[in-house]
């Protein structure tokens, strides 16, 4: 084992190569209309340009088992449409989560070539946010798959027009 | 081409060898199972890192590594002068959904037939 001096960075490093334009990748993580129908089927909001509001909110299955409006927010730091997006991003369903620091999030979107084929690569920086790490990676049970499934679930989208649950 | 086969939900690139040959060809081998868990129990690790739990020549771990970024199993990433390697989970997850699911689905169906048949008597 090598030993480590500076404070670990906890990062997670995800990636998913898509038979789609960077430009319906883009849309797919950005516009609600198509975020609503993958992964946990919450719509989320961007306000796409730097300082602008991120939020997530509840979908009709959350909302009915009293959970809050709002599941996560954060802010855009950077915006570069098709290829990349920095923002914050800090998880709020529950209060243990809550009272974690905000975590920073960056989205890739690459060509690979002329292929017809996007590399998308989500980084997840997640210093000071040990529970919300175990969320996103999937580590809690009954608590979904976190980035995983919702990468996944959103190539099958773009690939297929369908998605795990429907 | 070793493989003519394709359908809707698997993707072909250049060489004609999917993503999900990629995959079953890098976990085909034990020493890149055993850097999966490696990064598994600790993410993020630099190569001599990973050298040091294995008796095997730098040069070699960087063979199996590069098998390993090939499938998408590892992505890398610079951190100062540091090249840390990152277990990605996703390809596992969609070989999971594409086959696995496929086939235990049909067992549970068979013993539900079972269970249907034998309650109806």
């Amino acid at each position: 084992m090598t030993s480590n001096t500076k404070t670990e960075t906890v990062v997670q490093v995800y990636r998913v190569y898509i038979k789609a334009t960077p430009e319906a990748v883009w849309a797919a993580i950005t516009d609600p209309e198509w975020n609503r129908k993958y992964g946990y089927q919450s719509p989320s909001e961007y306000d796409l340009r730097p300082g602008g509001a991120y939020r997530v909110l509840a979908n009709e299955e959350m909302r009915n088992h009293g959970g809050p409006e709002v599941i996560i927010d954060g802010e855009v730091i950077e915006v570069d449409p098709p290829r990349r997006l920095v923002q914050t991003w800090h998880a709020m369903f529950n209060p243990e989560l809550t009272a974690e620091a905000v975590t920073r999030l960056t989205w890739e979107i690459d060509s690979e070539g002329d292929s017809g084929v996007t590399r998308l690569t989500v980084t997840h920086e997640l210093d000071g946010a040990p529970v919300t790490a175990a969320f996103v990676s999937g580590a809690v049970a009954d608590a979904g798959g976190g980035w995983n499934y919702i990468i996944s679930d959103l190539k099958t989208l773009l690939e297929t027009g369908r998605t795990f649950t429907g | 081409m070793p493989w003519a086969f394709t359908c809707d939900h698997l993707v072909t690139y250049l060489d004609g060898v999917t993503d999900d040959d990629r995959v079953f060809r890098a976990l085909a081998d034990p020493t890149r199972r055993y850097l999966l868990d490696l990064l598994f129990a600790r993410d993020g690790q630099t190569l001599t890192g990973l050298e040091s739990e294995l008796e095997m020549t730098r040069f070699g771990v960087m063979k199996h590594l590069k098998v390993l970024e090939d499938a998408g199993l590892v992505v890398t990433r610079r951190s100062g002068r540091e090249k840390l390697h990152f277990l990605n989970p996703v390809p596992i997850r969609l070989i999971h959904d594409r086959w696995i699911d496929k086939y235990t689905e049909r067992r549970v169906a068979a013993l539900l037939d079972l269970k249907t048949e034998l309650e109806g008597k």
